[in-house]
């Protein structure tokens, strides 16, 4: 499978938006990663990674749910397609076999 | 959760998203916010959720949500006017070159002036706190007259140090008036090196002026009266390296260690030294604080005032100083009623950032520059882009005839007239850019010469930071939209109707703009080219004027004082080298600085003269071709030792009609020892200084038998003068081991004018300038006027007009304009220059000759330029040009 490079940006990104599936909108993802990596990104910010990703074909995107807290608007849902997750997956491999062989070096500091 | 109406987002930001973002987008993104800025009310309040949003919105602005349509039309217009402009270019190889080249001369002369113009208003500023750091000057009131010094007296900074808490820091700098070398030896090696930049300055120093050290400390470097501070470049012209500490230096009365090396001093500065040696080592400095004398105003002061000092409170409050500290002193030497005589001491502050283009006293350090060339060369960077501005407006407006088609066409098509003018504006912002890129390369090409010219450092660097060029890309938008608005508004005006059936012709709207734009043009040529006229005519006059000697063929060999008991050797053996005339030995040549002194009369109704003075041989006097006019010159036949000789400035300023045979006495002190000088002889007044200043009384003291010249002027044969100079070196090498140094009288007084010459050099090169810009405008008008008329010229030739007769139909409408020019642009021209005259004491009258030539050249010049198109226009066959009616 081939592997598109991404930016640690739009790892995160990424993992929310599995996450979060299949409520996964621009301000939840916002959210998100207000609460897990305590990151402030702004909707701007998010929405151009998420839009990036869309056109390398790591998520897609539907329209669905309106609530009344939206003043009525629907929200755009985006979910992982395999790509995508096949693209994560494939990072965090490589990382824990990486960090095993770390590990296991133990390195002094 | 009850949604609350009151809560709702920010209007202005909602009514601002719609606007830009797509609607693709815009729905789910209005969504988004609004949940958040919810959200935010209920954690945040409302006032932060409010800002939140908008600051979310903000961060909206992202090209990929951007409504697609309008963008587009938008970019797509711009690109398509691009496209025409850079086709009508094409099309028009000549007037696009005219107009290009044109503009970016402008912008590159305006570029360059503005660097130079930021280069002298920088002086002195590198130095930390500069602000805060002012030079104390002397008006020193003489009994009648008045003069101002640099200088001050010796016990001015321990005074100021000691009794003005008002002052941080205080030091000393002094400069050999008299000895323009200093020979540099070192003890391991039998190199000599001649110093010129060699000042002293005293242990303070450095608090003063924050040099940089490479090696060494500023708070020890001149501790010791041997201690010496070499500059980086003279550290390794000296030893190769920078680290020169503790190495020593041979000086003519003794060793000199080196304690300090700094950075080289910047070129904006008004003080350069090579090296810096201790105050303490100059003895007549030494004797001068021996006696506390507040008499002779020998050293510079400068001071540095605490944060928070007024200048001029301060100043009101030391003005007092010489009377409470220094008027013992000077009774000594005028008398304890010397206040009553009418004498006066009175120190002013000069903030040295101001002293590179303000100060212009007596003893500067340097010459200084003046800031009325500053504003002189502003004057001419507007001129210029006036210039050039002027020309861009009228060659638009001519090639609107071969628009107008294009224009026609546009209109028709369904064209906005908003559209057209966006188009002219873009066009002509388009050929600023060009333009503006053409012109950083001319100043790039354009800076060493400058440099050269005016012996400045400018850098090139200065523009291209980002500030300079932010500035630039303004000015260039300011000028296309300034030069390109009154041509687009002319050229979208066009009736399609009437331009598609051929039949355009400008209204005589626009007439007295063109008109007027172009009398301004010839009242700028006017005035420059007269302004050039009568400045070479002054430059002229400044080295040909009678000076009152002979300054021609005159050999001149310095420090000829250390040939010492070999002197007599070398004059005989020079003055009978076949090649020269002449040779005579004195302490000064003209246009050196001179020492200066008082003297009394010895008849009580004739006041004491203050003058410069020299010793001299009788030799000196006839090789210098001086016109004696009372009197006789000095004779070995008689005892002349106390004789003098003087100018006739002296004689007027004694106020008697026979001088001769008067005494003039060394002082009036009945106590102290006193010489008598017998008046034998006058001499007409020559000028021993630049003509920038007055004749005054000068006293030539008789050198006596024993008298060792300090430079000796030889009259030379016309001829092979390289051969002679090799002679006199081979003599003069044969008797000493020091090095031999000479120049020509001619050269050297020139070199009082440089300042003058450099500045006549640019506006030379600047005048140049603008006279062809003014033509190439009138080339590109011409152009047009011979096309509007081309009909009715075509119609002259069919009824039998000549060749000249229809050119000079053309040339009257300009020759008219050159008229009311030449009214508006002589006095003007006039008044400027005599301003300009007023800075020499010796200058010329101004004559109308040189408007008048001014006035013709500019005639010529137009009619040159009109013929070309004229003749153009004149020899096609009138069938032509009548037929396509």
């Amino acid at each position: 499978m081939t592997q598109e490079t991404i930016s640690s940006q739009e790892e995160i990104v990424l993992l929310s938006v599995g996450s979060l599936e299949p409520e996964a909108y621009a301000y939840g993802i916002q959210k998100e990663i207000k609460d897990q990596a305590n990151l402030n990104w702004s909707l701007g910010t998010i929405h151009t990674i998420l839009y990036r990703l869309e056109n390398k074909g790591l998520l897609k995107s539907a329209m669905g749910g309106a609530s009344e807290k939206r003043g009525g608007r629907s929200k755009r849902l985006y979910s992982l397609t395999a790509k995508g997750y096949g693209n994560i997956q494939q990072i965090q491999e490589t990382r824990q076999a990486m960090w095993n062989r770390l590990a296991t070096n133990k390195p002094s500091f | 959760m009850e949604k609350n109406p009151s809560h709702s987002p920010p209007k202005r930001a909602q009514r601002l998203l719609e606007r830009f973002i797509d609607d693709q987008w815009w729905n789910e993104l209005a969504g988004d916010l609004e949940e958040q800025f919810e959200d935010n009310i209920d954690q945040k309040g409302l006032t932060k959720a409010k800002l939140i949003y908008w600051i979310e919105v903000i961060r909206l602005f992202r090209p990929h949500l951007f409504k697609r349509t309008k963008q587009h039309a938008r970019i797509m217009m711009t690109g398509n006017h691009l496209k025409i402009s850079y086709r009508n270019l094409k099309k028009n190889k000549v007037y696009a070159s005219i107009n290009i080249l044109g503009l970016s001369i402008g912008i590159a002369s305006v570029m360059l002036i503005a660097i130079y113009v930021n280069y002298e208003t920088s002086y002195d500023k590198f130095f930390q706190d500069s602000d805060r750091v002012y030079r104390a000057a002397l008006e020193r009131v003489y009994p009648g007259r008045v003069k101002t010094f640099g200088t001050s007296s010796i016990m001015l900074a321990p005074t100021l140090r000691e009794n003005y808490p008002q002052v941080e820091a205080v030091t000393r700098l002094h400069r050999l008036f008299f000895t323009n070398e200093v020979p540099i030896g070192f003890p391991d090696n039998d190199r000599t090196f001649l110093e010129t930049k060699f000042l002293f300055g005293d242990s303070l120093f450095f608090k003063v002026f924050s040099h940089e050290f490479i090696v060494g400390d500023g708070d020890n470097a001149l501790n010791n009266p041997t201690d010496v501070v070499l500059t980086e470049s003279t550290a390794m012209r000296y030893f190769g390296t920078t680290d020169a500490v503790d190495k020593i230096l041979n000086v003519n009365n003794g060793t000199r260690r080196v304690t300090g090396v700094i950075k080289d001093i910047p070129a904006n500065s008004h003080i350069h030294f090579d090296l810096l040696g201790s105050t303490r080592s100059v003895p007549q400095l030494n004797n001068a604080i021996d006696i506390q004398s507040w008499v002779n105003p020998w050293v510079y002061t400068y001071l540095k005032l605490k944060e928070g000092v007024d200048p001029v409170s301060f100043e009101k409050e030391f003005s007092s100083l010489v009377d409470t500290y220094g008027g013992a002193s000077i009774a000594q030497t005028s008398g304890s009623d010397w206040k009553e005589k009418g004498h006066q001491y009175n120190y002013f502050l000069q903030p040295i950032e101001s002293i590179h283009l303000e100060s212009q006293l007596d003893v500067e350090v340097e010459p200084n520059s003046d800031i009325v060339y500053v504003y002189i060369i502003s004057v001419v960077a507007l001129i210029i882009l006036t210039i050039s501005s002027i020309n861009f407006v009228n060659l638009s407006i001519a090639r609107s005839t071969e628009r107008a088609k294009e224009v026609g066409i546009r209109k028709v098509m369904g064209s906005q007239r908003s559209a057209l003018i966006s188009q002219f504006l873009t066009e002509s912002i388009f050929i600023c850019l060009i333009a503006s890129v053409i012109s950083i390369g001319l100043v790039f090409i354009g800076i060493p010469q400058f440099n050269r010219i005016l012996g400045t450092s400018l850098d090139f660097g200065t523009i291209i930071q980002p500030i300079a060029l932010v500035m630039l890309i303004a000015f260039i938008l300011i000028i296309g939209i300034v030069s390109g608005f009154y041509p687009a508004l002319v050229i979208s005006a066009l009736q399609p109707s009437k331009v598609l059936k051929g039949s355009y012709k400008n209204s005589s709207k626009g007439i007295w703009l063109r008109n007027g734009l172009i009398t301004l043009q010839f009242v700028i040529s006017i005035f420059m080219i007269s302004g050039s006229i009568i400045v070479s005519q002054q430059m002229k006059y400044l080295t040909n004027k009678d000076l009152g000697f002979n300054k021609d063929n005159l050999m001149v060999i310095h420090q000829t004082g250390g040939l010492g008991t070999n002197y007599n050797a070398f004059y005989n053996e020079v003055s009978q080298l076949s090649t020269v005339q002449k040779a005579g030995g004195s302490t000064f040549i003209p246009g050196e600085f001179m020492g200066s002194g008082v003297f009394y009369v010895d008849d009580s109704d004739v006041g004491a003269v203050r003058g410069n003075t020299l010793s001299a041989n009788q030799e000196y006097i006839e090789t210098m071709e001086f016109d004696i006019v009372m009197g006789r010159n000095f004779d070995r036949q008689y005892n002349d030792s106390l004789k003098v000789i003087v100018n006739e400035a002296t004689v007027k300023a004694m106020g008697v009609e026979d001088p001769i045979g008067m005494k003039f006495l060394s002082n009036n002190n009945p106590n102290a020892p006193t010489f008598e000088f017998t008046i034998i002889g006058v001499v007409k007044d020559y000028n021993f200084y630049s003509l920038h200043s007055e004749i005054g009384p000068i006293f030539m003291f008789y050198g006596l038998s024993n008298f060792t010249p300090s430079v000796t002027v030889l009259r030379l044969n016309q001829g092979d003068i390289t051969a002679t100079v090799d002679q006199v070196q081979a003599k003069w090498e044969g008797l000493t081991e020091q090095p031999f140094k000479y120049s020509f009288l001619d050269d050297n007084l020139e070199r009082q004018y440089e300042a003058d010459q450099a500045s006549t050099s640019v506006f030379d090169i600047f005048t140049l300038i603008a006279i062809i810009m003014s033509c190439t405008g009138l080339f590109g008008l011409a152009t047009y006027v011979v096309n509007q008329r081309s009909k009715e010229m075509s119609i002259r030739k069919v009824l039998g007009a000549s060749l000249p007769s229809i050119i000079t139909v053309f040339a009257k409408d300009f020759l008219l304009l050159i008229m009311l020019a030449f009214v508006i642009g002589s006095p003007i021209a006039y008044f400027a220059l005599r301003a300009w005259l007023s800075n020499f004491a010796y200058h010329i009258d101004i004559g109308i000759l040189a408007f008048l030539l001014a006035g013709s050249i500019t005639v010529l010049l137009v009619f040159i330029t009109v013929s070309y198109q004229g003749i153009k226009v004149a020899l096609v066959n009138p069938t032509k040009v009548l037929r396509s009616e």
